[in-house]
């Protein structure tokens, strides 16, 4: 067992407890997200409610894991999305090469050189806000730097004798493709869906806060911090208490991520 | 001088694709801008003759070229919500987001070079231990929320500003920038983060290099060698990252603006998208492309100045 580096163990353990207060959220919170006045008004962080009340006397506790449960349901289909289209372009074009791969990676090229933030604006804007919309959006775009590791990764491995031992033994393509490479790529792979999980996070909270992403009645992180801004004189802890989960949910992934990559490149 | 021209031509090409690509996408769009612009109470006569009017019953190639060369000679259509030519809306828009986009990466860059270079000369000690994690902290925090604890504490607890206080340029020039610079910071303090880290490594991985041996060995100091043989060829990969940082820059500030009331193309892009205002969405990203594009562009004629080994490369390979 190889030791892992400290941004892995650290961010691995934001995210494992991000991730179960989340699950937890799914089925059980302290109070009913959507239910109205289960306390006072805008009230201050208390052992009742561990950050306060909203302007509708919610309970900002379960909402925001609520809200970071729609986050992260919509951060795992983009990046699900993203990596199966981005693996199976990647593997064939960079295994194969040819005058395709030139033509894939060119485009590849074009579309990761604008900011994808930008680009789901747009596809957002043709197909009309809403969550779905926002995970057709984010996926599309995550497919090219999907498609562009995984590509370099099977560029490398063809040359490789392994791969020329299977092919001298006669194992079909297909099985050399996901069986004997896809396994040697996991670590740049694995660092890649942190990276990729990451951005998925942050460009759907953004959207949400500007009003085009997730819509009512599904509760949203960046909406909610768009709420909050309206009412940070008389209730500070409901912006930051959201923030603050944001910024965790992200924080995890990035450490991890990074962790990820060095380990990945330590071992190389 | 030869590859240059052929850069040029490639430059066209893909700034002609992408106007096509983007013309296309605004084409294939649901929904008739006609019965969007005629309200609830019109006849199929009335309909018909205002599609006439604006062409929209042409082939579509010559639609197309004519809205290139409408655009090219800054004739950007007309709102359907605002009735009013889009240039004119943006000529209004377009210096704020400028002015802001320009100071982040200011910002960026005057923040992050001279700090790059004193973490990756002090390499673990106990001053980097600490920048190195704040910087890390400080990539995972989205800049929107960054703007809002600005607000928070800077405007409202600290009143270094009037949070939503933006004063045209037109009126007083001074306070305009004054309150940009808020703004600004939110856009830049993530973008900086990774410019440091990125020069960082750059830098400690020169040190490592058959070179710096040299220069050490012939009785240069360590301070000198960074200065005179390490920087150089440790901001290449930092100054095409920052070409490329320009077009994020932009798109931060779209978002950024709405945090702070500004009334830039942020504003203008996101309300346009809510009212399916294509006209204006098209040309705000027309325009963000073609700045992508150009300055894809200038990173590679930067990259090729700043080191010669990939212009002797790619000539005598040829």
């Amino acid at each position: 067992m190889k030791r892992h580096h400290s941004y892995t163990i650290i961010g691995g353990a934001i995210s494992a407890l991000m991730i179960a207060l989340i699950v937890l959220a799914m089925f059980w919170t302290p109070y009913d997200p959507t239910a109205l006045s289960v306390g006072p008004k805008l009230d201050a962080p208390s052992l009742a409610h561990l950050m306060g009340t909203d302007n509708l006397g919610r309970d900002i506790f379960s909402r925001v894991f609520e809200g970071a449960g729609t986050t992260l349901t919509i951060a795992v289909m983009t990046v699900a999305i993203g990596a199966l289209c981005g693996i199976l372009i990647g593997s064939f074009t960079g295994y194969y090469g040819g005058p395709i791969d030139l033509i894939f990676m060119r485009i590849c090229d074009t579309v990761t050189a604008f900011p994808s933030f930008l680009l789901a604006l747009v596809i957002v804007s043709v197909l009309g806000p809403g969550k779905y919309h926002v995970v057709i959006a984010l996926g599309i775009l995550f497919i090219p730097s999907f498609a562009r590791i995984v590509r370099g990764e099977y560029a490398r491995a063809v040359t490789q004798d392994y791969v020329e031992n299977a092919k001298l033994m006669g194992v079909s393509s297909l099985r050399i493709l996901f069986v004997h490479i896809l396994p040697n790529a996991r670590s740049v792979l694995f660092s890649a869906l942190a990276i990729g999980f990451n951005n998925a996070v942050l460009a759907e909270a953004s959207m949400s806060y500007l009003g085009i992403g997730v819509q009512p009645p599904d509760p949203s992180l960046g909406r909610m911090l768009s709420e909050a801004q309206t009412y940070w004189y008389s209730a500070p802890w409901f912006a930051i208490c959201t923030g603050l989960c944001l910024v965790l949910l992200i924080l995890g992934f990035t450490l991890l991520g990074e962790g990820l990559t060095r380990e990945a490149g330590d071992h190389a | 001088m030869h590859t240059f021209m052929k850069k040029i031509a490639s430059l066209i090409m893909t700034l002609l694709l992408v106007s096509f690509l983007a013309f296309l996408t605004f084409q294939i769009i649901p929904g008739d801008p006609v019965t969007k612009m005629l309200g609830t109470e019109y006849t199929e006569e009335m309909a018909e003759k205002l599609r006439d009017e604006m062409g929209l019953n042409d082939p579509f190639f010559t639609r197309y070229f004519r809205w290139l060369g409408d655009f090219l000679t800054g004739d950007f259509g007309t709102s359907y919500s605002y009735r009013q030519p889009v240039g004119e809306l943006l000529a209004d828009k377009l210096p704020v987001t400028a002015m802001l986009s320009a100071m982040a990466f200011l910002l960026v860059v005057v923040l992050s070079i001279p700090l790059g270079i004193f973490l990756a000369s002090h390499d673990d000690s106990i001053p980097d231990r600490i920048l190195t994690a704040l910087n890390q902290i400080s990539m995972s925090i989205p800049p929107f929320f960054l703007g809002i604890l600005m607000t928070l504490i800077l405007g409202q607890t600290l009143h270094l500003f009037v949070p939503g206080g933006y004063v045209s340029f037109r009126e007083d020039f001074g306070a305009c920038l004054a309150y940009l610079l808020f703004p600004a910071i939110a856009i830049a303090i993530p973008k900086t983060a990774m410019t440091i880290k990125l020069l960082k490594s750059s830098i400690v991985s020169e040190f490592g290099r058959d070179y710096m041996r040299t220069a050490l060995s012939r009785g240069n100091s360590r301070r000198r060698a960074l200065y005179t043989h390490v920087l150089r060829n440790a901001l290449i990969p930092v100054v095409t990252f920052l070409a490329l940082a320009i077009p994020e820059i932009v798109a931060g500030s779209i978002i950024i603006e709405q945090v702070f009331t500004v009334p830039g193309l942020g504003k203008l892009l996101i309300s346009s998208i809510s009212n399916r205002d294509f006209p204006v969405v098209c040309a705000i990203v027309m325009l963000i492309a073609v700045l992508v594009i150009l300055m894809n562009f200038l990173a590679d004629l930067l990259y090729r100045v700043i080191d010669p080994r990939i212009r002797v490369d790619r000539e005598v390979r040829k």
